[in-house]
């Protein structure tokens, strides 16, 4: 069967003052159905966009300048906005990186859940009051299954009456509610502390066997992939840097930015050692050299890395955008 | 929003703190009960009335109130130049401001919610064309402007309030349109669109009550311009017709005689003032309670 996702050669550019800002440049990913995808990358990495893209949810000036996205066999890019906006929500959901501001802050959660449910699911009966009857039915149903304990009462509560992790919860259920095929959960972690973050991935982990569903996991956290994660995508400046099944990226990195990224997070193991943070910065998205994007960083680049790169097997579904990998394997 | 369970709802929106931050203004809230008796003034105008505000009686002519020499406590206020009683017209005139002032408010505030809306949410050249029009009727003086539409559709009811909100709805449109350009940009507006919502949807259901605050607060004190206003008018003669009693056309009554019968001008007077200071107060009141800046 084919993947559930497939995005080849997408390109998404903001058009600004400065000039065209290629956020994402050239990406191909692809989700396997009932697997969860990691998307590595720091901020500006295009991570977030291309998720966006997928989504119809460039906001101008961006725009989609080129790629193709198959969702399930369909062309996402052709479809008009109205079948859009029926597969958002009801096939593919997304959560936001902050559930606090992601909320709507004037309804109560159980409208909130109450809303998705109006928009997509045909199912509900028709008379108002059966309807009104299944809604609740199913958004209890829903905050039982993400771990909302006393459903029924809290379904009347506003989100700021909620803790941080519990809105968490509550943007997943909002997602969870239409039994999408594809979950992209946006940093689903970054406002959360280091108990609740665990909490919430367990869940997402466990709700993703239970519902069969894909997950793409968008985050900066190398930790999180590490212990989620089939496989996983580093990006860096627009690009897909390296791919591969999580432990083989993580034990046998090859891309010099991955390197870096595995070499940043403190270690046990490294005590007393100073943390080797990857020097420089992101070059600028506008005025794109073609060159290795990572050239300017590098600790390992040589004449060849001032052409363009393109991204060389490694192993089984391993592949890296680096000329030094032939070297290190042969 | 009641349980189905029967246990009390524990939910306290941000809407309904505002409420109970606005109920420990004691100014403000001695304010709305002026502004309610008045609109219970309104409503029972026949029971509450002493006397038929229309009934003439030429042995009344400009009577003077109760208290004055050849005054009786029969008839409080006085008589006006046809000898009808002063305060039973306030009292009926209650009924023309208020209820002038709550529909002008009613449908301006209805159209610049819908206006505001579609220009801050959809853009473009929505945005343009309405907003373009708003800076146009800003251009005009407002009364120039309805003496103007009066002139031209003819007196009568319909017609002052049409003439009034012609105008009217640009000031809660700009409200709208400001709130609506911060909100549009805020998490939960983009999650509602990643769940397939709509964009009418997202605009009455996830932007609208978020922005509702202001603009109640806008309404309430914009009612006290438009019952000037309207008093305006109707002291130009191009409000309601005679023999109806309106505040401002019982001032201009009053006109004649200002020197003689002081009271004929300045009982009305003193109506509008109260009536307009006590909303002014109130939604004094109800800014700072809806107001975050304010809350200490």
């Amino acid at each position: 069967m084919s993947a559930l996702l497939s995005v080849k050669g997408l390109r998404t550019v903001f058009e600004t003052r400065a000039g065209i800002v290629r956020a994402v440049d050239g990406v191909d990913i692809e989700v396997e159905r009932g697997e969860c995808l990691g998307v590595v990358g720091e901020s500006g990495s295009g991570k977030s966009v291309t998720f966006s893209s997928v989504m119809g949810l460039v906001k101008s000036p961006g725009r989609i300048d080129g790629g193709e996205l198959l969702f399930d066999g369909r062309d996402l890019r052709s479809l008009s906005p109205q079948e859009l906006r029926n597969l958002r929500g009801k096939d593919i959901a997304m959560t936001m990186q902050d559930a606090l501001t992601a909320l709507n802050p004037a309804l109560t959660v159980g409208e909130q859940i109450a809303e998705v449910l109006e928009i997509h699911d045909a199912s509900l009966p028709a008379s108002r009051r059966e309807r009104r009857r299944a809604i609740r039915e199913r958004s209890v149903e829903i905050l039982n299954l993400v771990g909302i304990p006393a459903a029924e009462t809290r379904l009347g509560q506003y989100p700021h009456e909620f803790s941080g992790g519990m809105r968490q919860r509550i943007m997943i259920a909002i997602a969870l509610s239409c039994s999408p095929k594809l979950l992209i959960a946006d940093e689903p972690t970054t406002a959360l502390d280091v108990t609740i973050q665990a909490q919430v991935l367990e869940l997402i982990t466990e709700l993703r066997a239970k519902l069969n569903m894909s997950v793409v996991l968008i985050t900066h956290d190398l930790g999180v992939v590490a212990e989620h994660c089939d496989r996983v995508i580093v990006m860096y400046a627009g690009q897909v840097v390296e791919e591969g099944p999580t432990r083989e990226v993580i034990e046998k990195p090859q891309h010099p930015y991955t390197k870096g990224l595995l070499a940043s997070i403190p270690r046990m193991s490294l005590r007393g050692q100073p943390i080797r943070p990857i020097e420089g910065q992101v070059p600028d998205l506008i005025n794109m050299p073609a060159e290795c994007r990572f050239y300017s960083r590098c600790g390992v680049r040589k004449a060849v890395c001032k052409s363009l790169i393109s991204m060389r097997r490694v192993g089984v579904g391993h592949r890296a955008r680096c000329v030094r990998l032939e070297e290190a394997s042969s | 929003m009641t349980d189905a369970t029967g246990t009390p709802p524990r939910a306290e929106s941000i809407f309904r703190q505002n409420l109970r931050n606005f109920a420990f203004n004691r100014l403000a809230v001695a304010s709305t009960v002026v502004v309610l008796i008045f609109i219970v003034m309104a409503i029972f105008a026949p029971l509450i009335a002493p006397h038929d505000p229309n009934e003439t009686d030429l042995f009344r002519r400009l009577q003077p109130p109760a208290w004055q020499a050849g005054g009786e406590w029969s008839y409080l206020l006085g008589c006006d130049g046809l000898g009808r009683d002063i305060l039973s017209r306030i009292i009926f005139g209650t009924r023309i401001s208020i209820f002038i002032g709550a529909a002008v408010i009613l449908v301006a505030t209805t159209i610049g919610i819908l206006a505001g809306l579609a220009s801050g949410y959809l853009r473009g050249w929505v945005d343009v064309v309405i907003s373009r029009l708003v800076d146009i009727l800003l251009g005009f003086p407002y009364l120039i402007f309805a003496i103007g539409l009066m002139a031209m559709m003819g007196p009568g009811l319909v017609n002052i309030i049409l003439a009034l909100a012609y105008k009217e709805w640009v000031i809660p449109c700009r409200v709208v349109r400001g709130e609506t350009l911060v909100t549009r940009e805020l998490e939960y507006v983009e999650a509602a669109r990643a769940l397939g919502a709509s964009k009418s949807h997202i605009m009455l259901k996830e932007i609208l009550p978020n922005i509702m605050s202001p603009v109640i607060v806008v309404a309430s004190i914009r009612m006290a311009h438009v019952i000037i206003l309207e008093a305006s008018l109707s002291f130009l003669g191009l409000g309601v017709q005679p023999p109806t009693a309106s505040w401002g056309s019982m001032v201009a009554d009053g006109r004649a005689f200002i020197l003689d019968a002081w009271w004929v001008s300045t009982f009305p007077g003193l109506a509008i003032l109260l009536l307009v200071l006590a909303i002014n107060v109130a939604s004094q009141g109800l800014r700072d309670a809806f107001d975050p800046r304010f809350h200490e």
